[in-house]
């Protein structure tokens, strides 16, 4: 039993392919019809349908009736309107693929590589393809499905931009919980250029300003006195690069000294004194290993063999090693068993 | 409209399809000041009936932890905010001559004015997948306030009080006397079986349109995807009837019933008046417990299905809450659970005795057992016994107040 249905059409004289997931259709459907003028006849077909005995042909016939209705619905309208708006999305991808959510948390766009080799330079447009995944109560709300395509395929398009330069993958010395930390933080920064594109536009409300400048205040509480400024040199400004938005993301206060116009005449609090080799994470108290004792060293050691022991750590990962040897230490007062 | 009397909302009401009461109604009580949310009784339901391809989704039977918690995700807060809409400031009680009434407008009396779509004949809403997805999402984690990101609600917490409470409520279908389900259907593939009330779906006659799903308040039917069908709690008919093998013929609770490790469950089979009221059957433990002791009250009774599921609140809750839960009479049960008199003592002893369904019990004295204060006031306990009958007049079980001591000879001390 197949699992999509795809809809072809032709773009710039090459052809596109939008297929959607089954589930995802036949659920919208089904939402939409609610009080539908046209539900009576809906109902009439899809009805007929639980006479059939055969379980193949039954299946086959719900599928057929389903993706009917939602082209006669037109419920994918919204896409072919996104599309329209930045051709690079047709142009450098060869397929868009729309899957049910099983959660609100997986909604949202990606984009799929077909690499065959990690280091490949060139990808052609037959290797690239879009994943979607929403909800179908989203895919019924033409408006709400609207706005979602266009911040989610914006992102998309930054993705394939040879401008932005985006590159999967964070450097290599932020492993560790300090990437969490990162990863939040360059979202909330890319959200923001992305949102002003759209706001600019007028394709959103002016209260997506002030949400986003709640969440860069809270994201870099350091920065507050340039606040104003910086939260508009991305929400207002651009166009911006992946790298920018990375090293901006890394250490603010590094990336405004080296930026000539906004760093100007900037006083930040420094948010740290350096980053701790063990954790990653930026610290104001930076110990050096020379003064910790031998069996520590070696305890650091076993659990990170690549750790120079020229290099600092944090108070932090001091304590908590040493905390782990006295456990390892400890003795039972006293033994309930005898 | 036809109008019918709710005798849990102290008037007659609208029931937009003809109502049809059985001989018997399956009903029971559930003492949640008990309920250790294990999920036996959510595993025991699993285990027997929803167990196949396409089911995964499906708890006819749950526990939820409330304020929380609830499956699937905000059902009640949704419901009640509509009817809030539909009727706003509206949804009170007032009471005359001792006696509630509900001055507000249940499911049905808000759907004329509030159609949600219009072809809908009772109020209500169709929850979205990810809602019916992760049942006991968010009970245990705390959360900060909605649309404020890195936040934590400050309240809970704070000495001296302790002001954080919760509680778990464990749910089945409630068989209503005035089901919405049944109401909404438009093909009638939903009924109510005259001999014991049990509301089933028709599985051939059901075309999956979801109307019951979308009407019933508690969100008790559940939609089967790969059948294209809704499925929901059927009473495990097979046991009420004593048709089931282990039953030797004898009406047996259900399965959630009879898994219940927190003794919290007792289930029974009412009789019915003609017009949709209980008939007076004094001695029946579930009819001597909602009407006579008055300890169990049923679940958001302002919905106006008449549900016949009904529960000892949980006396640690604060007020309000509870009043908006159970209705106006939660002082008067917390009241009556909290210093029960001899016979709500005996008869709260028949909780999970047995698995066959009590029809009538018997309450005999027996001798004082203890003397002395509770909360600052005198009690005293008794050690009485009661008699637990069947079906047909026999006698199940006896059990008395005080737990029977059983010692082992000394010989076994430690020996496994
Ligand atoms: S609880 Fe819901 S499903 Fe059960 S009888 Fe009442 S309205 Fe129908
Ligand atoms: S009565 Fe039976 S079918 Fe209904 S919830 Fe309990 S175990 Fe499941
Ligand atoms: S089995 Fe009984 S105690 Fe356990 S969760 Fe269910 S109702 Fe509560």
């Amino acid at each position: 039993m197949k699992n999509l249905t795809s809809v072809d059409f032709r773009t710039h004289g090459k052809s596109y392919c939008v297929e959607y997931h089954l589930q995802l259709v036949e659920e919208a459907v089904l939402r939409i019809i609610r009080g539908h003028p046209k539900e009576g006849l809906f109902r009439k077909e899809r009805d007929r349908i639980y006479e059939f005995t055969d379980p193949e042909e039954r299946e086959e016939a719900f599928q057929q009736l389903h993706e009917r209705w939602f082209n006669h619905l037109n419920l994918g309208e919204p896409v072919q309107q996104v599309f329209k708006l930045w051709p690079i999305l047709t142009a450098s991808t060869h397929r868009c693929l729309f899957i049910k959510a099983r959660s609100t948390r997986e909604i949202g766009a990606d984009l799929y590589l077909a690499r065959v080799k990690r280091d490949q330079p060139e990808l052609s447009r037959t290797e690239r393809t879009i994943v979607v995944q929403l909800t179908p109560e989203l895919l019924c709300q033409s408006s709400q499905f609207l706005v979602f395509l266009q911040r989610e395929m914006l992102h998309i398009v930054d993705m394939l931009d040879p401008y932005f330069g985006y590159e999967s993958g964070f450097p290599k010395r932020s492993l560790g919980p300090y990437h969490r930390v990162l990863q939040e933080r360059y979202k909330i920064l890319w959200d923001i250029t992305v949102d002003g594109r759209l706001y600019k536009k007028g394709w959103l409300p002016s209260s997506v300003r002030e949400t986003h400048k709640m969440l860069f205040s809270r994201t870099f509480p350091s920065l507050q006195g340039e606040l104003e400024n910086l939260f508009s040199y991305f929400f207002d400004q651009g166009p911006h690069t992946h790298q920018e938005l990375l090293s901006f993301a890394q250490n603010p206060e590094k990336w405004l000294a080296g930026t000539t116009d906004i760093g100007r005449g900037f006083k930040s609090t420094p948010s740290s004194k350096g980053w701790c080799v063990l954790c990653q994470f930026p610290s104001f108290q930076l110990i050096n290993p020379v003064d910790l004792s031998a069996d520590l060293l070696v305890q650091i050691q076993q659990e990170h063999p690549t750790w120079n022991p020229q290099e600092p750590i944090c108070w932090q990962c001091k304590d908590l090693y040493e905390a782990r040897s006295l456990i390892v230490e400890a003795k039972p007062v006293k033994s309930y068993i005898n | 409209m036809p109008k019918v009397y709710n005798w849990q909302l102290g008037r007659n009401m609208e029931y937009p399809h003809e109502a049809a009461f059985p001989k018997r109604q399956f009903a029971f009580v559930f003492n949640i000041n008990r309920c250790i949310a294990c999920q036996s009784c959510t595993m025991a339901c699993k285990s027997t009936w929803t167990f196949s391809k396409g089911q995964e989704h499906m708890w006819w039977a749950n526990v939820e932890t409330k304020p929380y918690g609830g499956y699937p995700q905000f059902w009640d807060m949704k419901i009640l905010k509509l009817l809030e809409e539909a009727n706003p400031g509206g949804q009170v009680w007032s009471k005359k001559d001792g006696t509630f009434q509900f001055e507000g407008q249940t499911i049905f009396e808000a759907a004329k004015k509030k159609l949600t779509p219009e072809s809908s004949r009772v109020l209500g809403y169709l929850p979205e997948d990810h809602e019916w997805n992760s049942p006991n999402i968010y009970e245990d984690n705390p959360k900060g306030p909605k649309g404020q990101p890195f936040q934590w609600d400050k309240e809970g917490v704070q000495l001296p009080v302790h002001k954080t409470w919760f509680f778990y409520l464990a749910r089945i279908c409630n068989h209503c006397t005035y089901p919405g389900c049944l109401a909404a259907c438009p093909r009638n593939a939903i009924y109510k079986r005259p001999e014991d009330g049990i509301v089933l779906v028709d599985q051939s006659e059901c075309r999956g349109y979801r109307k019951c799903i979308e009407a019933c308040p508690y969100k008790k039917v559940m939609y089967r995807g790969n059948t294209r069908i809704s499925e929901k709690c059927i009473a495990c008919y097979p046991r009420v009837e004593g048709n089931d093998p282990e039953s030797n013929g004898k009406p047996m609770e259900t399965r959630c019933m009879a898994a219940c490790i927190g003794q919290i469950r007792l289930q029974g089979l009412v009789k019915m008046n003609p017009d949709g009221t209980w008939a007076e059957d004094r001695y029946n433990p579930i009819y001597y417990l909602v009407h006579v002791a008055k300890v169990a009250l049923p679940l958001y009774p302002q919905f106006g299905t008449a549900p016949n599921g009904y529960y000892i609140p949980p006396r640690w809750v604060p007020r309000p809450y509870l009043y908006q839960m159970f209705g106006p009479g939660v002082d008067e049960a917390i009241e009556r659970y909290m210093n029960p008199d001899r016979e709500l003592l005996a008869v709260l002893q028949l909780f999970r005795r047995s698995n066959l369904i009590i029809f009538s019990y018997k309450f005999e004295e027996g001798p004082k057992i203890f003397e002395g204060t509770l909360r600052g006031k005198p009690v005293t306990i008794y050690n009485d016994t009661v008699i637990a009958y069947g079906k047909e007049g026999e006698e199940l079980f006896r059990t008395t107040v005080e737990e029977p001591v059983y010692e082992r000879p000394a010989q076994h001390a430690n020996s496994i």
